[in-house]
């Protein structure tokens, strides 16, 4: 699992140049200052946001976009964050209604297991897809200034914050206690 | 002096011994000779000045009489000789210029000069040459004697001189011969100055110095060299003190321009460092910004991760698949362990079947079998997720928190700066007045060094020139001829200066005199009408009195008549000059003698006969006595206006072009 390329297509390689610098030979740089240093940094979080606001969308083709190609160097950085990402998506999406036992065997159990694996790497890919659509729409297509960005970034993590139910540091610590 | 007689021999066309006597009666004082053009004149009237001085006007320079030069042969000679007899101070002179010629030389190389006293017992004593000469000029200066033996053509040249303004150095030695200045001139020449070491103030100037030692000498040069620098010291510091003064005085009006500023200045300042906080702040505000974004971009994720961690530990409770498993130990190590048939402890598995049940129990509990560890990882990277990911909002929040604050402190300053836009001080003047002071402080600065130089440069001259001084003073002091010789010095410069200031008087008296009698006469002789005014270079102009007279009163042109009238005037003037100063030096006891002869050839001939009988009534007037050549044809007008005046008539009669006869005519 993540042990490949992560390829962006069609506007999704476009959002993500929008929203992180692109290092692509030939590229320039967005001159704007991006939100994220870098694409991996979104990469890591889009699926949950795109599970948050319940986002999919399948990959485009566009020969009128340059593909955005993350190398596999750089997915190796994020592999484990990109692994806890899918676990919880996996724990969490209601995609197919799987019982309870079947989300644990999609987080945990079938990592070895090509076959089973697939099918819910397409899902993990198609929230990722949504999330970066909902990151370009929320922070970065109605933005003009840093201004802007700070006020997107804010509001952004109010809503997250309103959308998923809250906790504690005690309530942390009393549920990952040892 | 008065010319009793002249006696002519083998002199030009006088063959022959000849003889004129001239009248010296006070009153029938007039001598006339009347002769035809070329009747020899001219010859005659130049005869006395060969014979005087030596000095001769012919165009044709041989003197001797053609017929006698003719005659000569061989070893022949003949004598060219005249000889004047003069009465002067009531004693008789026989003066004798003698030429001698040879047939193969007629120019007469051999001359004799010689001058003879009568004395009471009938006999000539001839003074010696130097005498002779000296009693010559006595009685006739040279320089003058053109103006009392002249021929028509002299009257051109006088003409030329006078009327035409060119060098008239002629006529002021004769006016300074004639008033007695002469003297006086040589003795300022005499004196002279230091530069000439032959006058006398040279001469005392120099052994001054060549009496002094070489010390002196030294001493005298390094005097100039410091008193040179002394002077450049003291003209440097009277320029540069000036320079100062400004330069102090633009300083102060600055500053106090600056002084008046202060408020505006202050305002200027606060305005300035507000902007540049503001700068600060701005980048600070970036900066802030540049790490929200980054702390945005690393940690947004594990906020959304940790947002999860209750949904998703809600989940894992109600599993019962997290079970006790062994770290890091999955189902394909023991499947490994048994295949292989020995422990990683070195038991044998092979054949220990209850060994072999318990791990393959034990694969059941490992993943993939088993989920514990898995789901136990999990639960730890999500705790430590969930603690830095529940810190993300109250991190975003503290740093957009530090950029409001910041813009606020930047509106404030940016508010503070505009209210006191108006009130701050041109930024350009105060440049401006700044640069100006430091400009004058460094002037100030170079001039002040430069000053201390010089004074320095002064006090140093004046210490050594006051050492030099004293040090020349003692060597002075100890010289006595050289204290003598200063004194001379002294006296001969002054004298000197006494009479260069006497000359100058007496030269302009001379000169205002002069052109007195020369307007009184030509006003006798010519009506009047026309001024005369002598200029300091002795030259001659002519203005119109009367306006009627002719329409301007500038420089008139002069016909001949008038050229002749002026110049008897000016000539008659000189006359008057002279006998004034003979009377006024007259020494007690001496023998006055202030009379002249006027020897003139054909001087009425271009008159008109108003004039010559004016001229003819003036001219006995001005000298003692008169010895005039005229044409026979003005003879009668001559008679007619001198009649009463002539004491002895001559004729001259040209018997050929190479003799003339002079008889009586009486």
């Amino acid at each position: 699992m993540f042990d490949h390329n992560i390829t962006f297509y069609g506007k999704h390689a476009d959002y993500l140049r929008k929203l992180a610098p692109s290092k692509i030979a030939g590229e320039s740089l967005i001159q704007r200052q991006t939100l994220f240093g870098s694409n991996i940094d979104v990469i890591t979080v889009a699926p949950l946001i795109g599970f948050m606001f319940d986002r999919k969308s399948n990959q485009e083709h566009s020969d009128d976009i340059t593909k955005n190609n993350i190398m596999l160097e750089q997915v190796l950085k994020v592999r484990a964050q990109l692994t806890l990402s899918f676990r919880l998506l996996m724990l969490l999406a209601n995609d197919g209604n799987p019982s309870e036992e079947e989300r644990i065997d999609r987080a945990f159990r079938y990592e070895g297991n090509p076959e089973k694996l697939k099918p819910l790497e397409n899902i993990f890919f198609q929230y990722m897809r949504g999330g970066i659509e909902i990151l370009y729409e929320r922070l970065v297509r109605d933005a003009n200034s840093t201004e802007d960005d700070i006020q997107n970034i804010l509001s952004l993590a109010e809503e997250c914050k309103s959308m998923v139910k809250g906790f504690s540091k005690e309530e942390i610590n009393e549920m990952y206690k040892e | 002096m008065l010319i009793k007689r002249i006696e002519i021999k083998n002199f030009r066309q006088f063959k022959d011994e000849q003889s004129v006597d001239f009248c010296t009666d006070p009153v029938k004082n007039v001598t006339v000779v009347m002769g035809d053009n070329g009747a020899g004149k001219t010859t005659l009237a130049q005869a006395f000045t060969w014979c005087l001085y030596g000095k001769v006007n012919f165009k044709r320079v041989e003197l001797i009489n053609r017929e006698v030069r003719d005659s000569l042969i061989g070893n022949d000679k003949a004598n060219v000789i005249v000889r004047i007899f003069i009465l002067y101070k009531e004693r008789n002179y026989r003066i004798t210029r003698v030429q001698k010629c040879y047939a193969k030389s007629v120019r007469g190389v051999d001359e004799v000069f010689s001058v003879e006293e009568r004395k009471t017992n009938g006999d000539w004593v001839a003074y010696n040459p130097t005498q002779a000469y000296y009693i010559v000029n006595e009685m006739l200066p040279e320089s003058l004697a053109s103006f009392f033996f002249f021929d028509g053509e002299h009257i051109n040249q006088m003409s030329k001189e006078l009327l035409e303004r060119r060098k008239s150095e002629h006529f002021r030695s004769a006016v300074r011969g004639l008033s007695g200045l002469n003297a006086t001139h040589e003795a300022i020449e005499h004196f002279g100055n230091e530069g000439r070491k032959n006058s006398v103030i040279g001469a005392f100037a120099r052994q001054i110095d060549t009496f002094g030692n070489r010390r002196l000498e030294i001493l005298a040069g390094q005097s100039d060299e410091w008193n040179e620098k002394k002077e450049q010291a003291e003209k440097r510091l009277s320029e540069i003190v000036p320079e100062i003064e400004r330069f102090s005085s633009d300083i102060s009006e600055n500053n106090r321009k600056l002084g008046e500023m202060t408020a505006a200045i202050k305002s200027r300042d606060l305005y300035e460092k507000l902007g540049n906080k503001n700068v600060q702040l701005r980048k600070s505000m970036e900066d802030i910004k540049k790490s929200l974004f980054k702390f945005f971009s690393t940690n947004f994720c594990e906020y959304i991760q940790a947002l999860y961690a209750f949904d998703v530990d809600e989940i894992l409770q109600e599993t019962k698949k997290v079970d006790e498993g062994i770290p890091d130990i999955t189902a394909q190590t023991l499947e490994f362990l048994l295949k292989r048939g020995k422990c990683v402890c070195g038991a044998e598995l092979t054949s220990d079947e209850k060994k072999k049940a318990c791990l393959q129990e034990l694969i059941m509990d490992l993943p993939p079998h088993s989920l514990n560890i898995a789901i136990g990882n999990f639960k730890k990277e999500m705790c430590s997720v969930t603690r830095h990911g529940n810190q993300f909002f109250d991190g975003i929040i503290d740093k957009i928190k530090n950029i409001e604050a910041l813009r606020g402190e930047i509106d404030s300053n940016d508010n503070q700066r505009s209210m006191i836009e108006d009130a701050i001080a041109d930024q350009d003047e105060v440049k401006e007045i700044n640069h100006k002071i430091a400009i004058a402080k460094q002037q100030n600065q170079k001039y002040t060094e430069e000053k201390i130089k010089c004074q320095v440069a002064l006090n140093l001259a004046e210490t050594k020139l006051k050492g030099i001084k004293a040090e020349r003073e003692a060597l002075l002091a100890n010289d006595e001829r050289n204290r003598k010789n200063r004194i001379f010095l002294l006296y001969a410069e002054r004298v000197a200066q006494d009479l260069k200031d006497i000359y100058q008087k007496k030269e302009e008296e001379v000169r205002s005199d002069l052109e007195k009698n020369i307007n009184k006469i030509f006003e006798d002789i010519y009506d009047g009408g026309i001024h005369i005014s002598v200029d300091r270079d002795y030259n001659i102009t002519t203005t119109v009195n009367k306006s009627e007279f002719l329409q301007d009163g500038s420089d008139i042109d002069q016909n001949t008549a008038q050229s002749y009238a002026i110049i008897f005037a000016f000539i008659s003037g000189i006359i008057e000059l002279s006998k004034k100063k003979r009377n006024g030096s007259k020494v007690d006891g001496e023998i006055e003698d202030d009379v002249y002869p006027l020897v003139m050839d054909a001087p009425l001939s271009s008159f008109d006969t108003r004039r010559i009988r004016q001229i003819c009534e003036e001219l006995p007037k001005i000298a003692e006595q008169i010895v005039i050549f005229i044409k026979d044809t003005d003879g009668d007008v001559a008679e007619k206006y001198l009649g009463d005046r002539i004491g002895s008539r001559w004729k001259m009669k040209a018997e050929r072009p190479t003799s003339t006869r002079i008889e009586r005519r009486d």
